[in-house]
């Protein structure tokens, strides 16, 4: 039997067993969790009102508890903090994962929710707590720059939200890059320590028909030093990985643009080059390694070359066999 | 068959090689005399080389310059882009375009709208400048 013999303690035992579904869960727990709750909450009546009122809360509130990857950061949170957090994400396995995965994400949280103005924001303008999680991901704890910019002008967070639902992170070569996936758009972003490069918008999207588009130059990260030989393919193949099924055609858009790798787009160039020696469009196309590469993922039907404006852009489209 | 027709620019390098079927769409979307219209139709059909003389050539300008606006009104287009500009300044300031005394930002990669704009207008400039120069722009017929 045990006897509890601080004022506090009693107080905050006797007025959460008053009600009778809390009981039954806190006396099932092992002893050193049911106090490291009733301490964290303590009598406070907007806390106890919030349990009581949802009682599911207070398993999800062991659930962090007892992760190690995410109870440190859990318990810095204020015990009504700890709800607001558990109300909003608390309840979902897949958001718990990426919690665990990425625990900076309740320091994020915690870092906004401090900014009235800035999680309205946040709450107003995403469809769903999965995209808020992922903006906490985005704009870590350590994201300082991002957080000034945003505490300056919060009506930027407009435009973070309500575009991308889900955010999967890769490594390649020494770095890592983030996808955020939409329904019709993929970004890909190079990550630094604490925030992301961006260079350049680096995206595909998929246009009505399910034809495949991309906007890929990795010019302004290799002048930063990053090995981005063959980035640009490893792009392509993670964003056939998440749309193959929705692809019918893949179109290039090649424009005569000195901001690319080697001065100007390898498209444009492997294109005209050939174009220009041999007056065949299918034998220039079939020269590049855009055709190459997408030959070799079942698109080798070429539907469509509109060079009406050579000089500055040259548009391909493929599609299956 | 592929059947197109490359025009070289006064410098003599390559501005177009338009595809016959996108040639014949294009005129035939212009808001110009449809006699003109069906007479650069049949030119192009009869895959041979073929010229626009000079007054032709003024006749199409105000139809490119209408093309132009149209465009540019329409519900989709994103004039100035000033987010993207902001954010990716090296991608989304590269292509302003002065139409009018307004400073429009284009970027034809990712948008159609843009792309067509560009288009339109890079066919009004190479045209003016023939016309400048008194000369007929030249389609020479070709296929592969």
């Amino acid at each position: 039997m045990t006897v509890v013999t601080n004022e506090q303690r009693v107080n905050t035992i006797t007025k959460y067993y008053a009600e009778y579904r809390i009981k039954q869960t806190l006396s099932i727990w092992k002893s050193e969790e049911r106090w490291a709750f009733l301490d964290k909450v303590k009598i406070e009546e907007t806390t106890f009102n919030a349990y009581k009122t949802k009682p599911v809360l207070i398993n999800s509130w062991k659930t962090h508890y007892i992760e190690p990857n995410v109870a440190n950061n859990f318990n810095l949170l204020t015990s009504q903090r700890q709800i607001e957090w558990l109300e909003g994400y608390g309840n979902s396995d897949e958001l718990f994962l990426r919690t665990k995965n990425n625990p900076d994400t309740i320091l994020s949280f915690n870092k906004y929710s401090d900014e009235p103005e800035l999680i309205s924001k946040i709450k107003n303008y995403s469809n769903n707590s999965k995209e808020e999680i992922i903006f906490f991901e985005r704009y870590g704890s350590k994201n300082e720059e991002w957080f000034q910019i945003f505490k300056h002008n919060p009506s930027k967070i407009v435009f973070e939200l309500g575009l991308y639902n889900d955010r999967i992170i890769k490594v390649f070569n020494s770095f890592r890059y983030e996808m955020l996936i939409g329904n019709n758009q993929i970004a890909y972003n190079v990550l630094t320590e604490n925030s992301f490069i961006m260079s350049w918008p680096n995206k595909a999207w998929k246009k009505p028909g399910g034809i495949l588009s991309f906007d890929f130059n990795t010019s302004g990260l290799k002048s930063m030093d990053y090995n981005v030989k063959n980035l640009g393919k490893k792009w392509v193949d993670d964003t056939f990985e998440i749309w193959e099924p929705q692809i019918n055609k893949v179109e290039a858009k090649w424009t005569f643009d000195t901001e690319y790798p080697d001065g100007v787009s390898k498209g444009y160039l492997e294109y005209t080059n050939k174009f220009e020696e041999t007056y065949n469009k299918m034998e220039a196309l079939k020269s590049t390694s855009f055709y190459q590469l997408m030959r070799a993922k079942g698109f080798n039907v070429i539907e469509d070359i509109n060079d009406f404006n050579y000089d500055f852009e040259i548009i391909v489209v493929l599609k299956r066999n | 068959m592929n059947k197109y027709y490359i025009v070289y620019n006064l410098s003599n390098k390559i501005a177009s090689a338009a595809g016959h079927n996108l040639l014949i769409k294009f005129f035939n979307e212009l808001e110009i005399l449809s006699s003109l219209k069906e007479s650069i139709s049949q030119r192009i059909n009869n895959n041979s080389d073929f010229e626009i003389n000079v007054s032709e050539l003024q006749e199409i300008v105000p139809a490119l310059s209408e093309k132009i606006n149209n465009l540019l009104s329409a519900p989709d287009f994103n004039p100035f882009k000033e987010r993207e500009r902001e954010e990716y300044p090296a991608a989304y300031n590269k292509f302003p375009f002065i139409w009018n005394g307004v400073t429009y930002y284009l970027y034809p990669k990712d948008n159609d709208i843009d792309s067509e704009i560009n288009r339109t207008n890079g066919y009004l400039k190479l045209i003016q400048e023939f016309i400048n120069q008194n000369k007929p722009l030249k389609y020479i017929y070709k296929s592969s």
